[in-house]
Protein backbone atom coordinates (compact mmCIF):
# COMPACT_ATOMS: atom_id res chain seq x y z
CA UNK A 1 0.00 0.00 0.00
CA UNK A 2 2.76 2.32 0.31
CA UNK A 3 3.06 1.89 -3.07
CA UNK A 4 -0.39 3.09 -4.05
CA UNK A 5 0.23 6.07 -2.12
CA UNK A 6 3.06 7.30 -3.50
CA UNK A 7 1.48 6.64 -6.85
CA UNK A 8 -1.82 8.66 -5.89
CA UNK A 9 0.84 11.23 -4.55
CA UNK A 10 2.76 11.35 -7.94
CA UNK A 11 -0.53 11.49 -9.79
CA UNK A 12 -1.93 14.69 -8.05
CA UNK A 13 1.19 15.76 -9.21
CA UNK A 14 1.33 15.06 -12.15
CA UNK A 15 -2.78 15.79 -12.53
CA UNK A 16 -2.20 19.46 -11.24
CA UNK A 17 0.47 20.23 -13.50
CA UNK A 18 -1.97 18.94 -16.96
CA UNK A 19 -4.62 20.91 -16.08
CA UNK A 20 -4.64 23.74 -13.26
CA UNK A 21 -7.83 24.65 -13.18
CA UNK A 22 -7.76 26.36 -9.59
CA UNK A 23 -8.26 29.71 -11.11
CA UNK A 24 -11.30 28.81 -13.32
CA UNK A 25 -12.57 27.59 -9.55
CA UNK A 26 -11.57 30.50 -7.51
CA UNK A 27 -13.42 32.40 -10.08
CA UNK A 28 -16.58 30.48 -10.15
CA UNK A 29 -16.53 30.29 -6.76
CA UNK A 30 -16.32 34.09 -5.69
CA UNK A 31 -18.87 34.68 -8.74
CA UNK A 32 -21.16 32.45 -7.18
CA UNK A 33 -20.65 34.65 -3.98
CA UNK A 34 -21.61 37.63 -5.62
CA UNK A 35 -24.76 39.22 -3.49
CA UNK A 36 -24.96 42.86 -4.62
CA UNK A 37 -27.76 42.33 -7.12
CA UNK A 38 -29.75 40.12 -4.50
CA UNK A 39 -29.58 42.76 -2.07
CA UNK A 40 -30.30 45.58 -4.08
CA UNK A 41 -33.47 43.96 -5.41
CA UNK A 42 -34.35 43.53 -1.43
CA UNK A 43 -33.23 47.52 -1.10
CA UNK A 44 -35.50 48.35 -3.92
CA UNK A 45 -38.64 45.96 -3.09
CA UNK A 46 -38.04 48.17 0.70
CA UNK A 47 -38.45 51.44 -1.02
CA UNK A 48 -41.86 52.08 0.53
CA UNK A 49 -41.24 51.39 3.52
CA UNK A 50 -38.05 53.85 3.83
CA UNK A 51 -39.67 56.45 2.07
CA UNK A 52 -43.65 55.69 3.55
CA UNK A 53 -42.69 58.93 6.55
CA UNK A 54 -41.92 61.21 3.75
CA UNK A 55 -44.94 61.10 1.69
CA UNK A 56 -48.39 62.73 1.61
CA UNK A 57 -51.37 63.26 -0.53
CA UNK A 58 -51.27 62.08 -4.20
CA UNK A 59 -47.88 61.25 -3.58
CA UNK A 60 -48.39 58.91 -0.65
CA UNK A 61 -51.47 56.98 -2.96
CA UNK A 62 -48.63 56.66 -5.73
CA UNK A 63 -46.22 55.62 -3.47
CA UNK A 64 -48.24 52.78 -1.80
CA UNK A 65 -49.37 51.81 -5.46
CA UNK A 66 -45.90 51.62 -6.95
CA UNK A 67 -45.10 49.11 -3.61
CA UNK A 68 -47.97 46.98 -4.84
CA UNK A 69 -46.10 46.56 -8.72
CA UNK A 70 -42.58 46.04 -7.61
CA UNK A 71 -43.66 43.41 -5.28
CA UNK A 72 -45.44 41.53 -7.97
CA UNK A 73 -41.80 41.01 -9.56
CA UNK A 74 -39.87 40.24 -6.06
CA UNK A 75 -39.74 36.53 -6.82
CA UNK A 76 -38.76 36.76 -10.54
CA UNK A 77 -35.96 39.72 -9.64
CA UNK A 78 -34.93 37.17 -7.09
CA UNK A 79 -34.87 33.82 -9.21
CA UNK A 80 -32.24 35.44 -11.88
CA UNK A 81 -29.97 35.99 -9.20
CA UNK A 82 -30.32 32.61 -7.28
CA UNK A 83 -30.40 30.64 -11.30
CA UNK A 84 -26.72 32.33 -11.91
CA UNK A 85 -25.71 31.32 -8.22
CA UNK A 86 -26.09 27.72 -9.10
CA UNK A 87 -24.68 28.04 -12.58
CA UNK A 88 -21.60 29.12 -11.25
CA UNK A 89 -21.22 27.11 -8.51
CA UNK A 90 -21.82 23.58 -10.51
CA UNK A 91 -19.25 25.41 -13.02
CA UNK A 92 -16.76 25.38 -9.62
CA UNK A 93 -17.81 22.32 -8.73
CA UNK A 94 -17.01 21.10 -12.57
CA UNK A 95 -13.12 22.56 -12.49
CA UNK A 96 -12.96 20.73 -9.08
CA UNK A 97 -9.55 19.07 -8.48
CA UNK A 98 -11.24 16.20 -6.85
CA UNK A 99 -14.35 16.07 -9.23
CA UNK A 100 -13.34 13.43 -11.49
CA UNK A 101 -11.56 11.47 -8.79
CA UNK A 102 -9.69 8.28 -9.96
CA UNK A 103 -8.14 7.30 -6.73
CA UNK A 104 -11.43 5.58 -5.83
CA UNK A 105 -9.98 2.50 -8.57
CA UNK A 106 -6.82 2.09 -7.12
CA UNK A 107 -7.24 -0.46 -4.35
CA UNK A 108 -8.85 -2.44 -7.23
CA UNK A 109 -6.18 -2.23 -9.67
CA UNK A 110 -3.47 -3.18 -6.68
CA UNK A 111 -5.58 -5.89 -5.45
CA UNK A 112 -6.03 -7.18 -8.41
CA UNK A 113 -2.14 -7.68 -8.76
CA UNK A 114 0.72 -10.06 -6.83
CA UNK A 115 3.74 -10.66 -7.59
CA UNK A 116 5.19 -14.08 -8.78
CA UNK A 117 9.22 -14.16 -8.79
CA UNK A 118 9.46 -17.74 -9.72
CA UNK A 119 7.68 -16.85 -12.92
CA UNK A 120 9.86 -13.87 -13.15
CA UNK A 121 6.63 -11.17 -12.35
CA UNK A 122 8.64 -8.98 -10.01
CA UNK A 123 7.31 -6.21 -7.88
CA UNK A 124 8.81 -3.62 -10.16
CA UNK A 125 6.70 -5.02 -12.70
CA UNK A 126 3.55 -4.74 -10.84
CA UNK A 127 4.16 -1.44 -9.82
CA UNK A 128 5.17 -0.85 -13.53
CA UNK A 129 1.31 -2.28 -14.57
CA UNK A 130 -0.69 -0.26 -12.06
CA UNK A 131 1.70 2.52 -12.97
CA UNK A 132 0.43 2.59 -16.49
CA UNK A 133 -3.08 1.92 -15.52
CA UNK A 134 -3.25 4.86 -13.44
CA UNK A 135 -1.88 7.01 -16.39
CA UNK A 136 -4.97 5.62 -18.42
CA UNK A 137 -7.06 6.40 -15.20
CA UNK A 138 -5.38 9.95 -15.25
CA UNK A 139 -6.00 10.85 -19.18
CA UNK A 140 -9.51 9.14 -19.14
CA UNK A 141 -10.25 11.68 -16.03
CA UNK A 142 -8.89 14.87 -17.52
CA UNK A 143 -9.88 14.58 -20.51
CA UNK A 144 -13.85 14.03 -19.67
CA UNK A 145 -13.73 16.81 -17.18
CA UNK A 146 -12.29 18.98 -19.79
CA UNK A 147 -14.79 18.24 -22.13
CA UNK A 148 -17.40 18.15 -19.64
CA UNK A 149 -16.20 22.02 -19.12
CA UNK A 150 -16.12 22.74 -22.51
CA UNK A 151 -19.90 21.91 -22.79
CA UNK A 152 -20.53 23.80 -20.33
CA UNK A 153 -18.89 27.11 -20.82
CA UNK A 154 -20.27 26.64 -24.50
CA UNK A 155 -23.77 26.31 -23.58
CA UNK A 156 -23.71 28.57 -20.62
CA UNK A 157 -22.49 31.61 -21.99
CA UNK A 158 -25.04 32.91 -24.42
CA UNK A 159 -27.94 32.93 -21.80
CA UNK A 160 -24.97 33.90 -18.67
CA UNK A 161 -24.38 36.62 -20.87
CA UNK A 162 -28.16 37.75 -21.36
CA UNK A 163 -28.94 37.26 -18.19
CA UNK A 164 -26.23 39.56 -16.36
CA UNK A 165 -27.09 42.19 -19.18
CA UNK A 166 -30.49 42.00 -17.83
CA UNK A 167 -29.54 41.84 -14.63
CA UNK A 168 -27.27 45.01 -15.04
CA UNK A 169 -30.38 46.76 -16.60
CA UNK A 170 -32.46 45.90 -13.70
CA UNK A 171 -29.79 47.32 -11.04
CA UNK A 172 -29.99 50.48 -13.31
CA UNK A 173 -33.92 50.78 -12.96
CA UNK A 174 -33.01 50.63 -8.76
CA UNK A 175 -30.71 53.13 -9.30
CA UNK A 176 -32.78 55.27 -10.47
CA UNK A 177 -35.94 54.78 -8.16
CA UNK A 178 -33.42 54.98 -5.13
CA UNK A 179 -32.64 58.66 -6.56
CA UNK A 180 -35.91 59.82 -6.89
CA UNK A 181 -36.45 58.61 -3.40
CA UNK A 182 -33.18 59.85 -2.40
CA UNK A 183 -34.42 63.35 -3.64
CA UNK A 184 -38.09 63.48 -2.31
CA UNK A 185 -36.87 62.35 1.31
CA UNK A 186 -33.99 65.10 1.36
CA UNK A 187 -36.25 67.39 -0.68
CA UNK A 188 -39.05 67.17 2.17
CA UNK A 189 -36.60 67.94 5.00
CA UNK A 190 -35.40 70.98 3.01
CA UNK A 191 -38.41 72.68 2.29
CA UNK A 192 -40.07 72.41 5.56
CA UNK A 193 -36.20 73.20 7.24
CA UNK A 194 -36.55 76.47 5.61
CA UNK A 195 -39.71 77.41 6.81
CA UNK A 196 -38.73 75.92 10.71
CA UNK A 197 -36.58 79.35 11.34
CA UNK A 198 -38.33 80.84 14.69
CA UNK A 199 -37.32 80.32 17.57
CA UNK A 200 -39.48 78.41 19.21
CA UNK A 201 -38.88 76.04 16.16
CA UNK A 202 -35.31 75.75 16.90
CA UNK A 203 -36.00 72.00 18.49
CA UNK A 204 -37.95 71.40 15.67
CA UNK A 205 -35.20 72.73 13.13
CA UNK A 206 -31.75 71.25 14.91
CA UNK A 207 -33.32 67.61 15.04
CA UNK A 208 -34.40 68.13 11.11
CA UNK A 209 -31.13 69.21 10.48
CA UNK A 210 -29.53 66.12 12.06
CA UNK A 211 -31.98 63.62 10.37
CA UNK A 212 -30.95 65.44 6.87
CA UNK A 213 -27.28 64.75 7.55
CA UNK A 214 -28.07 61.34 8.42
CA UNK A 215 -30.21 60.50 5.33
CA UNK A 216 -27.74 62.56 3.32
CA UNK A 217 -25.13 59.95 4.49
CA UNK A 218 -27.18 57.00 4.39
CA UNK A 219 -28.09 57.50 0.54
CA UNK A 220 -24.95 58.29 -0.14
CA UNK A 221 -23.44 54.76 1.26
CA UNK A 222 -26.42 53.53 -0.67
CA UNK A 223 -25.21 54.96 -4.27
CA UNK A 224 -21.61 53.66 -4.51
CA UNK A 225 -23.13 49.70 -4.24
CA UNK A 226 -25.01 50.21 -7.57
CA UNK A 227 -22.06 50.99 -9.00
CA UNK A 228 -19.79 48.14 -7.57
CA UNK A 229 -22.90 45.95 -8.37
CA UNK A 230 -22.78 46.90 -12.08
CA UNK A 231 -18.70 46.42 -12.04
CA UNK A 232 -19.47 42.97 -10.02
CA UNK A 233 -21.77 41.89 -13.04
CA UNK A 234 -19.44 42.99 -15.67
CA UNK A 235 -16.44 40.43 -13.86
CA UNK A 236 -18.92 37.78 -14.09
CA UNK A 237 -19.50 38.36 -17.87
CA UNK A 238 -16.07 39.47 -18.83
CA UNK A 239 -14.43 35.98 -16.88
CA UNK A 240 -16.85 33.75 -18.83
CA UNK A 241 -16.44 35.49 -21.88
CA UNK A 242 -12.26 34.91 -21.19
CA UNK A 243 -12.83 31.30 -19.95
CA UNK A 244 -14.98 30.38 -23.21
CA UNK A 245 -12.26 32.09 -25.07
CA UNK A 246 -9.55 30.36 -24.16
CA UNK A 247 -11.70 26.84 -23.47
CA UNK A 248 -8.94 24.53 -25.21
CA UNK A 249 -5.64 26.16 -22.52
CA UNK A 250 -7.99 27.18 -19.50
CA UNK A 251 -4.33 26.46 -17.26
CA UNK A 252 -2.91 29.17 -19.39
CA UNK A 253 -0.85 31.92 -17.54
CA UNK A 254 -2.57 34.40 -19.43
CA UNK A 255 -6.26 33.54 -18.92
CA UNK A 256 -4.99 32.63 -15.21
CA UNK A 257 -3.80 36.22 -14.70
CA UNK A 258 -7.27 37.56 -16.07
CA UNK A 259 -9.38 35.47 -14.04
CA UNK A 260 -7.16 36.26 -10.93
CA UNK A 261 -7.78 39.83 -11.56
CA UNK A 262 -11.86 39.46 -11.95
CA UNK A 263 -11.82 37.28 -8.58
CA UNK A 264 -10.14 40.06 -7.15
CA UNK A 265 -12.30 42.45 -8.39
CA UNK A 266 -15.32 40.19 -7.02
CA UNK A 267 -13.36 40.14 -3.88
CA UNK A 268 -13.43 43.90 -3.11
CA UNK A 269 -16.62 44.52 -4.03
CA UNK A 270 -18.03 42.03 -1.69
CA UNK A 271 -15.70 43.40 1.06
CA UNK A 272 -16.99 46.64 0.57
CA UNK A 273 -20.75 45.46 1.06
CA UNK A 274 -19.51 43.96 4.04
CA UNK A 275 -18.44 46.93 5.73
CA UNK A 276 -21.54 48.73 4.77
CA UNK A 277 -22.84 46.43 6.54
CA UNK A 278 -21.12 46.66 9.24
CA UNK A 279 -21.85 50.59 9.81
CA UNK B 1 -40.20 44.86 -30.51
CA UNK B 2 -36.90 46.40 -32.81
CA UNK B 3 -36.02 50.03 -30.65
CA UNK B 4 -35.59 52.55 -33.17
CA UNK B 5 -32.54 54.83 -31.78
CA UNK B 6 -33.43 57.60 -33.36
CA UNK B 7 -36.74 58.42 -31.87
CA UNK B 8 -38.86 58.25 -35.34
CA UNK B 9 -41.03 55.18 -34.03
CA UNK B 10 -44.43 55.68 -32.21
CA UNK B 11 -43.43 56.77 -28.29
CA UNK B 12 -43.58 54.75 -25.81
CA UNK B 13 -43.87 51.67 -27.93
CA UNK B 14 -40.98 49.81 -26.22
CA UNK B 15 -39.50 49.55 -22.30
CA UNK B 16 -36.83 51.60 -23.55
CA UNK B 17 -39.03 54.36 -24.77
CA UNK B 18 -40.56 54.15 -21.29
CA UNK B 19 -37.78 54.78 -19.11
CA UNK B 20 -36.47 57.26 -21.24
CA UNK B 21 -39.82 58.94 -20.37
CA UNK B 22 -39.73 58.20 -17.09
CA UNK B 23 -36.03 59.85 -16.87
CA UNK B 24 -37.15 62.82 -18.51
CA UNK B 25 -40.00 63.27 -15.85
CA UNK B 26 -37.18 62.64 -13.03
CA UNK B 27 -35.57 65.89 -14.60
CA UNK B 28 -38.99 67.55 -14.78
CA UNK B 29 -38.76 67.03 -11.26
CA UNK B 30 -35.26 67.99 -10.30
CA UNK B 31 -36.57 71.18 -12.46
CA UNK B 32 -39.02 72.19 -10.11
CA UNK B 33 -36.85 71.59 -7.15
CA UNK B 34 -34.09 73.92 -8.25
CA UNK B 35 -36.97 76.69 -8.99
CA UNK B 36 -38.22 75.95 -5.50
CA UNK B 37 -35.32 76.49 -3.83
CA UNK B 38 -34.72 79.36 -5.67
CA UNK B 39 -37.83 80.79 -4.69
CA UNK B 40 -37.61 79.95 -1.10
CA UNK B 41 -34.33 81.74 -1.27
CA UNK B 42 -35.75 84.57 -2.32
CA UNK B 43 -38.43 84.83 0.14
CA UNK B 44 -41.04 84.81 -2.31
CA UNK B 45 -42.81 81.93 -1.99
CA UNK B 46 -44.80 81.25 1.50
CA UNK B 47 -45.17 77.82 3.49
CA UNK B 48 -48.11 76.81 1.33
CA UNK B 49 -47.18 77.45 -1.65
CA UNK B 50 -43.86 75.48 -1.31
CA UNK B 51 -45.64 72.59 0.10
CA UNK B 52 -48.09 72.63 -3.31
CA UNK B 53 -44.74 72.96 -5.04
CA UNK B 54 -43.12 70.28 -3.42
CA UNK B 55 -46.21 67.82 -3.54
CA UNK B 56 -46.16 67.93 -7.39
CA UNK B 57 -42.32 67.31 -7.34
CA UNK B 58 -42.74 64.34 -5.50
CA UNK B 59 -45.93 62.79 -7.38
CA UNK B 60 -43.70 63.40 -10.90
CA UNK B 61 -40.76 61.03 -9.17
CA UNK B 62 -43.72 59.12 -7.78
CA UNK B 63 -45.08 58.34 -11.46
CA UNK B 64 -41.14 58.24 -12.86
CA UNK B 65 -40.72 55.23 -10.35
CA UNK B 66 -43.93 53.54 -11.23
CA UNK B 67 -42.60 53.38 -14.78
CA UNK B 68 -39.66 51.81 -13.88
CA UNK B 69 -41.46 49.39 -12.01
CA UNK B 70 -43.50 47.92 -14.58
CA UNK B 71 -42.18 49.63 -17.68
CA UNK B 72 -43.03 46.59 -20.14
CA UNK B 73 -46.80 47.06 -18.91
CA UNK B 74 -46.83 51.21 -19.86
CA UNK B 75 -46.45 50.35 -23.66
CA UNK B 76 -49.02 51.53 -25.60
CA UNK B 77 -48.78 50.98 -29.42
CA UNK B 78 -49.64 53.93 -32.45
CA UNK B 79 -49.28 57.14 -30.82
CA UNK B 80 -49.31 59.54 -33.67
CA UNK B 81 -46.46 61.22 -31.77
CA UNK B 82 -43.12 59.86 -32.22
CA UNK B 83 -40.61 59.01 -29.63
CA UNK B 84 -38.18 61.72 -30.05
CA UNK B 85 -41.60 64.39 -30.57
CA UNK B 86 -42.50 63.05 -26.93
CA UNK B 87 -39.27 63.85 -25.44
CA UNK B 88 -38.92 67.00 -27.22
CA UNK B 89 -42.06 68.35 -25.55
CA UNK B 90 -40.93 66.74 -21.87
CA UNK B 91 -37.46 68.25 -22.29
CA UNK B 92 -38.72 72.27 -23.52
CA UNK B 93 -41.36 71.81 -20.71
CA UNK B 94 -38.23 71.42 -18.23
CA UNK B 95 -36.15 73.99 -20.02
CA UNK B 96 -38.99 76.47 -19.59
CA UNK B 97 -39.26 75.30 -15.78
CA UNK B 98 -35.78 76.34 -14.96
CA UNK B 99 -35.96 79.59 -16.77
CA UNK B 100 -39.58 80.81 -15.87
CA UNK B 101 -40.15 83.40 -13.05
CA UNK B 102 -43.89 83.02 -13.08
CA UNK B 103 -45.13 80.93 -10.46
CA UNK B 104 -48.49 80.19 -12.52
CA UNK B 105 -46.42 78.99 -15.49
CA UNK B 106 -44.86 76.52 -13.35
CA UNK B 107 -47.48 75.23 -12.21
CA UNK B 108 -49.12 74.98 -15.26
CA UNK B 109 -46.17 72.97 -16.91
CA UNK B 110 -46.04 70.72 -13.98
CA UNK B 111 -49.91 70.40 -13.65
CA UNK B 112 -49.59 69.30 -17.51
CA UNK B 113 -47.00 67.10 -17.03
CA UNK B 114 -48.35 65.64 -14.50
CA UNK B 115 -51.29 64.94 -16.25
CA UNK B 116 -49.34 63.19 -19.16
CA UNK B 117 -47.42 60.81 -16.67
CA UNK B 118 -50.60 59.76 -14.88
CA UNK B 119 -51.54 58.85 -18.57
CA UNK B 120 -48.65 57.17 -19.69
CA UNK B 121 -48.93 54.80 -16.27
CA UNK B 122 -52.01 54.34 -16.99
CA UNK B 123 -51.04 52.92 -20.37
CA UNK B 124 -53.96 55.38 -22.62
CA UNK B 125 -53.11 56.09 -25.35
CA UNK B 126 -55.99 58.34 -26.15
CA UNK B 127 -54.99 60.35 -23.25
CA UNK B 128 -51.46 60.07 -23.60
CA UNK B 129 -52.00 61.82 -27.31
CA UNK B 130 -53.92 64.62 -25.53
CA UNK B 131 -51.76 65.48 -22.85
CA UNK B 132 -49.06 66.37 -25.07
CA UNK B 133 -51.59 68.73 -27.23
CA UNK B 134 -51.70 70.74 -24.06
CA UNK B 135 -48.49 70.53 -23.38
CA UNK B 136 -47.83 71.83 -26.62
CA UNK B 137 -50.19 74.49 -26.65
CA UNK B 138 -48.75 75.91 -23.09
CA UNK B 139 -45.53 76.06 -24.65
CA UNK B 140 -46.20 77.92 -27.09
CA UNK B 141 -49.10 80.07 -25.57
CA UNK B 142 -46.31 80.63 -21.92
Amino acid sequence: MVLLRTLAATLALTLAGCANLKAVRTFAGESARFTAYQELTERFQDTYRREQPYVFGPAAELAKDNDRRRKLARKDLLELHRTLAQYLRTLAVLAGDRTFEVSEGLEALGAGLAEHPDLGLEARHVEACTGLALVVAKWVAAQRQAQALQSMLREGDPPLQTLTRGMASLVEHYRRTHENERRAVTGLLEVELAYADRPQERLLATLGKAHLQAKVREYELAEASYADALRGLRAIQDGHRQLLANVDRLSGSEVRATLERLTQDLQTIRRSLEVAHAR
Amino acid sequence: MPVDRNGDNPALASEQDIVALADSLTRSAEALHARLKKAIRSGRLDRTAAQALFQEESVLRQRANGLYAEASRCMVSSLPQTQRELLALVEAANERIHRSNALDTLLGLAGDLLVLAAAACAAQPGAIAAALHQLERDLAGS
